[in-house]
């Protein structure tokens, strides 16, 4: 399988994932915060012994969420992006000596985004949304939570499949710069996908929203 | 008795070439009227402007003689149309705040909302689908879906876009049961199908929309002749009865 496929699969995998039902139940407001706290924490903490002194219960957190091998594999992978970029924005400190700050910044980047995985895989987004909602977070900014998380698998999974149908009809093995063009044909498609997407769902929303000025549909 | 009428509807996407020109229906209530005609003749746009989305350039849609989009302007729960597409109608994250999403807009009670999506899902088979994302469903369970969606809040005028499609057997015996209670409850039922058997089996009225005008007439009053002008699919096994009653002078 091509990597540029592999890559949007694992995308859309695990944002599938994220985005479904959390596994354990916990009433909203506990969700909050178990939110809000450690990610408090996370915020404050300026030492790189007490990052990595929570990266162990951060990761057992995790574990003890994703639960399936699978789901593990998969978020690992994601991980694997922001923890590469932020090793490579530290490198420049690595070659100037200054090893402790590289490493502060790097925990920095691993800790919140192990975190939030969890956080994540626990609580479920939609129920964050929920939390958020019952600490008075503005509506048009929950609502574009929720619409995020139900648009994001849907809109990769639409790239792969226009990206897929293109593949099969290229013979020869695609180079670099044909997977470019393939890449930025397939992203055009999707773009002038999503005006008429964006027409019918204003129309759907419109037809379903009852209230004369309507109130109470998040629009 | 209620009756929805539009009369000499024009409309253009494009500000040059008319889809519609002068198409004109009359659905009475109680009744079940199928809007045929050949692919991109313009059902979906008809449909669209008879909810309401989408303003006709010339023409009127009246309930009783009223113009229909002042009754929406106070209320807009008397029209709900299923989209051809359910994949443009879904947009929550769950199959249940996807029922849930209209009548939690008119500000009712969630124990009431919820009551009214239970319900909704029981009488369409999908109760077990509630906690699903809709994204995740087969086509034909998000059909069934976008139809509770509607269903939920019992529109006086239910306009449905290729009800058939993406359905299987089960999934459109549940269709064709919905259509009929409907029917029994005087609302009005429009739906634009390729469906001959949904036409012949459920119609009241027959309309073939062709080059952007409207002809209609009653299911008794539709012969295999008139039906064939469109680009209706007629079932080998419809031909073969139609050949056999006409070879013993039927």
């Amino acid at each position: 399988m091509d990597p540029i496929t592999r890559l949007l699969e694992d995308i859309r995998d695990s944002l599938r994932i994220l985005s479904l039902e959390p596994a354990i139940n916990i009433p909203p407001r506990a969700a909050a915060l178990l939110l809000i706290i450690p990610v408090f924490i996370l915020a404050v903490t300026n030492n790189t012994q007490t990052l990595a002194l929570l990266l162990p219960p951060i990761t057992a957190t995790y574990l003890y969420a994703a639960r399936r091998l699978r789901v593990v594999k998969l978020s690992l992978k994601l991980l694997a992006y922001p923890v590469l970029l932020a090793a490579a924005s530290a490198a420049p400190l690595i070659l100037m000596g200054r090893q402790g700050e590289a490493a502060l910044f790097t925990l920095r980047v691993i800790d919140p985004a192990v975190y939030m995985m969890a956080f994540t895989l626990i609580a479920g987004w939609r129920r964050i949304v929920q939390g958020l909602e019952e600490l008075h977070i503005p509506k048009p900014l929950t609502r574009g939570m929720l619409m995020l998380a139900y648009y994001l698998p849907r809109f990769t999974g639409q790239l792969l499949a226009i990206l897929t149908a293109r593949r099969a009809r290229t013979l020869t093995k695609p180079t670099h710069t044909e997977w470019w063009r393939l890449l930025a044909t397939s992203t055009g498609e999707l773009l002038l996908r999503s005006q008429h997407t964006a027409l019918m769902l204003s129309h759907a929303i419109e037809a379903r929203t009852l209230s004369p000025r309507g109130e109470g549909a998040g629009r | 008795m209620k009756k929805l009428k539009a009369e000499d509807i024009w409309f253009t996407y494009t500000g040059e070439e008319y889809i519609l020109k002068g198409a004109a229906l009359e659905a009475p209530a109680g009744t079940v009227t199928a809007l045929a005609g050949p692919t991109g003749c313009g059902k979906s746009t008809l449909l669209l402007i008879l909810a309401g989305l989408l303003k006709p350039q010339r023409g009127r849609i009246t309930i009783n003689g009223a113009d229909l989009a002042d009754i929406l302007e106070e209320d807009r729960s008397i029209v709900g149309i299923v989209f051809q597409n359910p994949d443009d109608q879904l947009f929550n994250p769950t199959v249940y705040d996807e029922i849930a999403y209209a009548p939690r807009t008119l500000g009712l009670p969630e124990q009431e909302v919820r009551k009214m999506v239970l319900e909704t899902a029981e009488r369409l088979g999908i109760t077990h689908l509630l906690d699903k994302p809709p994204y995740r469903l087969s086509m034909g369970q998000k059909r069934l879906v976008a139809l509770a969606s509607v269903l939920v809040y019992q529109p006086e005028i239910l306009l449905l876009d290729e009800p058939s499609t993406f359905l299987d057997k089960y999934g459109l015996g549940k269709v064709e049961e919905i259509i009929e209670e409907y029917k029994k409850t005087n609302k009005i039922i429009i739906m634009a199908t390729h469906n001959l058997d949904m036409v012949l089996g459920h119609a009241d009225n027959i309309c073939i929309l062709q080059d952007g005008k409207t002809t209609c007439r009653p299911r008794e009053k539709a012969t295999i002749e008139w039906i064939t002008q469109t680009s209706l699919p007629i079932p080998s096994y419809m031909l073969k009865l139609i050949k056999t009653c006409s070879g013993r002078g039927a």
